[in-house]
């Protein structure tokens, strides 16, 4: 199984830099919208738009020099930056939104239930802070659950209770 | 003319099923148990007189009401019926939510009045709100507090642009109340303030009443608004085509006077802004307000009242304008509508203008009669490159108006006719900066007429758009929003809409001050263009390049996506704005960053409205 990473970039250009490395069709993503959107060397990455000038990058690992390397340049001049944060974690489960949305509980007035593909919403499972982001990975519906690295265990734990296949 | 709020006070009728009520004395307070689900309703009964209230809650009342929290969580200094309703605990979990407030103006962040005020300005041993909380929750073994920190309800303060917590008295009038939900069991104790000495409660402490209710009951969200000193609350309203939208989003606001969509679940700002700048978007603008002006002297009451010559009009035809103040100030924007010859429609954006039209029709003992529509006409706003390709179709026009077909309906042209058989007025108008129709129509038919569009919509990758989408449009297209380009000490010539204001007719309201004021307007509307790519807010500065000093300040801005630019609306002195200027906009402190900008036209988008007009 290939290893997924994450990176965020953010800053005051976080958009025309993010129009840089993308494409100018990241500009129609709304906050808590994703696209798959190739880097111009062609590799494949999913971003999903955070705010206005907030945007994370889901990558194999592998690629991350390769965004590294092409963010270096499309940063110049620009106030942005781009990181992966150790403290943020990520699981991906099987598409199943509906089930999840039994668990979890959105921030009004984000919804889980109905929530459509490459669409976002932050929530709560057990109190515990996630985003619930689905997205098509290669193709292959699939729901990644962003969480605090700390918060990993709790809730691979009770995600294995209910029986979610991870 | 402002009349006098005294009156004999009547306790108003219960909103349900009573589980308990409390009456408060002046300068007392009680304290209470409210299970979770359960409503409490604090109502000042004679007006001008502040409560505060302490919410406890777990087995040891080890969790309090916390107001740093609930302004954090928020983003508000008070909480408000809708979204933003929530009061937190120091544990940042909810204790209970605010559902009414026909009052509109609490504190959140000063104490309840403490023995050390009154002290402090020679009243020694006067009776307090802080003290009489710790007599009451003694039973309960909470420990005495010099001073509570509260939810002051009714309390008037506000957060001065210095920083002074300024305040006066109570905004509150007999009857006013809030109604809250109660999220989990509660303790809770309610004061009817002490405060004799100053404005707070008008010098005059009087009583508080306090209901709970079932939590089977349901109230709705509300914010109640009055639309003049003398009339009845009226709480937030819910359109036709609501319980449609809500199936869609639940992301919805108040905006005068009715919940509204900011933007729909699964789509969003740009979706939105993109279909309605390529394809296609449907809008509930049922907010705007609609009054029928009747009768002999109609046409010679809009002549005088609104900036437009309504000489010109014919049946079928409408106008934009203003009604005007006798200084030339903007009352409101609004669109007349030429029913017949004696029959207009004014759709403006306030209650309070059918007041004005009569008032003036009165003092002129015109033959008129102004009638609020509003209740029976909601409207939706089908706007895009695609409307008239998707409502030709369903459209059939009454013969009256002479047009053959939807595409004879000209520019700021309206007919009655038919969507899907559904009764509307179909008019060429709106507020985007793109070909569209606005179609009012009977709410009984409001939710049929909404389904049909959005059926027909698919064909054309329809999208309902919300608030947050259209206030980006309509900036691009240099469209005005009152309460930032205008209000009523803004004259047209300012808010760049001078072109609505027929100086050749003989009188109008408002038409020697606007003579003069037209030779050099105070300031001056222009579209600003900025580098880079931060978004400028209402009221930042503009200076000249390299100067302290102002010349203007941003009344609207964001990131015009068509355009890939940051732009604004600015209202800038005459010597600073012609086309081409360049200007800076003060961002963080006004000095410590400038952003250089180009004055241009209004509007960024079309400037030369040719996508209306097509």
């Amino acid at each position: 199984m290939t290893s997924i990473c994450l990176y965020d970039l953010a800053g005051f250009d976080g958009l025309p830099v993010a129009q840089r490395l993308f494409g100018d069709g990241i500009q129609r993503l709304a906050p808590f919208q994703s696209a798959e959107l190739p880097l111009s060397s062609g590799i494949p990455c999913t971003v999903l738009r955070l705010c206005e000038n907030n945007f994370r990058v889901r990558l194999q690992e592998a690629d991350g020099t390769a965004l590294q390397q092409a963010f270096t340049q499309a940063q110049i001049g620009q106030r942005v930056w781009l990181q992966s944060f150790a403290w943020l974690s990520r699981l991906t489960l099987p598409d199943g939104i509906e089930r999840l949305a039994e668990i979890a509980v959105p921030k009004s007035p984000h919804r889980i239930a109905g929530l459509q593909m490459n669409c976002a919403a932050p929530g709560r499972i057990d109190g515990v802070a996630v985003l619930v982001w689905r997205h098509s990975a290669q193709g292959q519906p699939a729901v990644d659950l962003h969480l605090a690295a700390s918060d990993r265990k709790i809730i691979q734990t009770k995600l294995l209770a209910l029986e979610f296949p991870l | 003319m402002l009349t006098s709020l005294d009156r004999p006070v009547a306790l108003p009728a219960p909103l349900g099923a009573l589980v308990a009520e409390y009456r408060i004395e002046p300068a007392t307070a009680i304290a209470y148990r409210v299970q979770a689900g359960q409503y409490i309703q604090i109502i000042d009964i004679e007006g001008r007189q502040c409560s505060d209230l302490l919410v406890f809650a777990g087995a040891a009342f080890e969790e309090e009401l916390d107001a740093t929290v609930t302004r954090t969580l928020n983003g508000l200094a008070v909480p408000q019926a809708g979204l933003h309703g929530k009061y937190f605990s120091q544990m940042m979990q909810p204790l209970f939510e605010v559902i009414q407030d026909t009052c509109g103006r609490h504190d959140q962040f000063l104490l309840a009045c403490t023995a050390r005020y009154y002290e402090d300005l020679g009243y020694p041993g006067h009776p307090s709100c802080s003290d009489n909380f710790n007599r009451v929750l003694h039973p309960y073994g909470i420990l005495p507090r010099p001073g509570w920190s509260a939810v002051n309800f009714f309390y008037n303060t506000a957060i001065a642009s210095d920083g002074t917590i300024v305040g006066g008295e109570s905004w509150s009038r007999p009857g006013d109340y809030v109604l809250l939900r109660a999220n989990r069991d509660l303790l809770c104790a309610s004061s009817a303030c002490a405060d004799d000495i100053d404005a707070v409660n008008a010098w005059q402490p009087t009583p508080i009443q306090i209901r709970i209710y079932d939590a089977s009951e349901s109230f709705p969200r509300a914010i109640g608004r009055r639309v003049s000193p003398e009339a009845p609350v009226r709480l937030t309203r819910l359109s036709a085509f609501t319980p449609c939208i809500q199936t869609l989003t639940n992301h919805l606001v108040e905006y005068n006077g009715f919940w509204v969509p900011n933007s729909f679940a699964n789509h969003g700002i740009h979706d939105e802004y993109w279909a309605l700048r390529e394809r296609v978007v449907l809008m509930d603008l049922s907010a705007l307000r609609k009054f029928e002006v009747s009768g002999r002297d109609a046409g010679a009451l809009l002549q005088l009242s609104f900036s437009r010559d309504i000489g010109k009009l014919t049946i079928g035809q409408s106008a934009y304008g203003c009604l005007l103040n006798p200084h030339g100030g903007i009352i409101d924007d609004g669109i007349v509508f030429c029913l017949g010859e004696t029959t207009y429609r004014y759709v403006g954006n306030c209650d309070s203008d059918g007041d004005w039209l009569r008032r003036v029709a009165h003092q002129r003992g015109y033959e008129v009669t102004i009638t609020p529509s509003s209740d029976w006409l909601h409207n939706l706003a089908l706007q895009g490159p695609c409307s008239r390709d998707l409502l030709r179709p369903l459209v059939a026009l009454d013969s009256e108006f002479g047009l053959g077909n939807l595409d004879e309906l000209g520019y700021f042209r309206f007919a009655t006719g038919q969507v899907a058989g559904i009764p509307v007025l179909i008019s060429r108008t709106g507020y985007t900066g793109e070909l569209g129709y606005e179609l009012f129509v009977h709410p009984d038919q409001g939710a049929a007429l909404w389904e049909v569009l959005m059926q027909a919509g698919r064909a054309y990758d329809l999208r309902p758009m919300g608030m947050l989408a259209l206030d980006r449009a309509r900036i691009e297209a240099g469209l005005l929003a009152a309460g930032r380009e205008f209000d009523d000490l803004t004259s047209p010539y300012q808010a760049g809409i001078g072109w609505a204001v027929a100086l050749k007719k003989p009188d109008f309201i408002g038409k020697a001050a606007l003579e003069q004021i037209k030779a050099r307007p105070p300031y001056v509307a222009v579209g600003l263009v900025l580098e880079g790519n931060e978004i400028a807010s209402f009221g930042q500065c503009v200076h000249p390049i390299g100067e302290r000093w102002r010349v203007g300040r941003i009344t609207s801005a964001t990131f015009s996506p068509i355009l890939n630019r940051s732009i604004a609306l600015a209202q800038i002195v005459p010597e600073y704005a012609t086309i081409g200027t360049e200007l800076e906009v003060g961002f963080v402190d006004g000095m410590q960053r400038r952003i250089r900008a180009v004055v241009g036209p209004l509007a960024a988008y079309d400037p030369t409205k040719s996508r209306v007009k097509a």
